[in-house]
């Protein structure tokens, strides 16, 4: 075969140095992209509950919406096309601040949060209506209660989804790639084009989300055990 | 932008979806789903020497991202395969099932794990082989079971076959490019391209969620 495996050229310049920049860029947009998610999600999820119809047909617009395109189609819209609609000096700006991250940030958080949407909903009806009731007759006002009783409950029991979503972010991040951020993916490709050691190069790349995929699933198994609802959470295997 | 001009792009995306996402992804499907019951058999065997590497090979694919997959499939195994060429379509094609079939497998022994022993050790009893018991027992209400998962699983996979455009497939996203490259009507060819998929995903989730319903009462009647 002749192909002699060689370690080493993952670690001279500029190797070395794409790959931390890579790194640093796929944990950014996925902490950044997870986030957001979380905090569009929670509101998206709880609009599903809403009592007016036009709230509650706006959260299933953007579940449906952002889980039935797929995520490079997406991306490219916002990528190309949502720089379009503004007006220049705007677009300029949007440019200058690297858009490129920016797009790839927008479509992750949002793809994401319409599917973390639909596990509020599902955690808000096991929050039930009993603990509302009971926050609502201490005296905590509407806002009160959803603020410091529901939201609290909801972010324990909606946990292994949290979870699950951050791996999924993790990896989706490598999308990235297609408008041209130089995160893993990218910098996996290019060493290999520039140098021919696909092997090492990939091996990489695999590890590397392999480790943090298993790093995460290690804490928030941890956090999960921690802030566990007792009584309410069931989820397989752990007991 | 005319007419014409409208229907001639939107041939050519539909054209592309067909040929290469739509094959692509049914090729897919079809060929992960024997491989993923294997897989998921060899997940719930008690022997160590078929039960960890099975494990390893859905963790590891579980953990990365399709991207990774495919550049393994068409950069790095080609090279070492007598560093040949290999076609863009076959390398999407064996990207795409393995990968899929590491998800599959989890929902396969899932549904497999979900139908209870006893029914088993009853068949067993009634003096069937362990392998009538698997055919006519245990999998035809395992499938009814993972059924609706294994669907979704696949409008999935039919969204994630655009990302073969990556590796240079010319499939509908690498297509609605190379238009607008041409055209330079990134608002038009892009929303287009959206709203296709919207309209596909959108009814084949209905088609699923109605079937899961059909599912659940069945298994509650």
């Amino acid at each position: 075969m002749g192909y002699q495996i060689d370690w080493s050229v993952l670690w001279e310049s500029p190797y070395r140095e794409w790959i931390l920049e890579g790194l640093s860029l796929t944990f950014q947009i996925s902490l950044v992209s997870w986030v957001l998610a979380l905090v569009i999600g929670i509101l998206i999820g709880m609009l599903a509950e809403s009592p007016l119809r036009f709230l509650r047909l706006l959260s299933s617009a953007h579940v449906e919406l952002f889980r039935n395109v797929p995520l490079l189609v997406q991306l490219f819209f916002a990528y190309f096309v949502i720089p379009l609609l503004l007006p220049l000096p705007l677009r300029r700006e949007l440019y200058d601040l690297g858009w490129e991250m920016g797009s790839a940030i927008l479509t992750l958080s949002l793809y994401t949060s319409a599917k973390l949407a639909e596990h509020v909903r599902a955690g808000l009806n096991t929050v039930g209506k009993g603990v509302r009731q009971g926050a609502l007759s201490t005296g905590l006002t509407w806002w009160q209660m959803e603020v410091f009783v529901v939201v609290p409950l909801l972010l324990r029991i909606i946990v292994p989804s949290i979870t699950s979503e951050f791996l999924t972010i993790f990896k989706s991040s490598s999308l990235a790639m297609a408008v041209g951020v130089m995160e893993t993916t990218y910098v996996t490709q290019r060493i290999g084009f520039n140098t021919f050691r696909w092997i090492e190069a990939n091996a990489m790349g695999t590890v590397v989300y392999l480790l943090t995929a298993w790093a995460v699933a290690i804490c928030m198994g941890v956090i999960e055990r921690r802030v566990r609802v007792p009584g309410l959470l069931q989820r397989d295997g752990v007991h | 932008m005319t007419v014409e001009q409208f229907f001639g792009n939107l041939s050519l995306l539909a054209l592309a979806l067909l040929k290469y996402n739509v094959t692509l992804t049914v090729l897919a499907i079809i060929l992960a789903f024997p491989i993923a019951s294997l897989l998921a058999l060899g997940r719930l065997s008690s022997h160590r020497v078929i039960c960890y590497p099975v494990a390893a090979y859905i963790n590891v694919l579980r953990s990365s991202p399709l991207l990774m997959v495919l550049f393994w499939t068409y950069y790095t195994f080609p090279m070492l395969l007598k560093g040949g060429n290999v076609n863009v379509f076959t390398a999407a094609l064996i990207g795409l099932t393995a990968f899929e079939a590491a998800y599959f497998a989890e929902f396969i022994r899932a549904g497999l794990q979900s139908i209870g022993k006893d029914q088993q050790k009853a068949a067993l009893a009634t003096g069937l082989r362990p392998w009538q018991v698997s055919l006519y027992i245990t999998w035809p209400q395992a499938v009814r079971r993972m059924l609706p998962s294994l669907l979704t699983q696949s409008i999935i996979a039919f969204q994630d076959s655009t990302l073969a455009s990556v590796i240079g497939l010319r499939e509908v996203v690498q297509t609605t490019t190379i238009v607008n490259a041409r055209e330079v009507r990134p608002i038009w060819l892009y929303s287009m391209l959206a709203i296709f998929y919207l309209c596909l995903c959108f009814s084949l989730s209905r088609i699923v969620r109605r079937l899961e319903r059909k599912t659940a009462d069945l298994l509650n009647a």
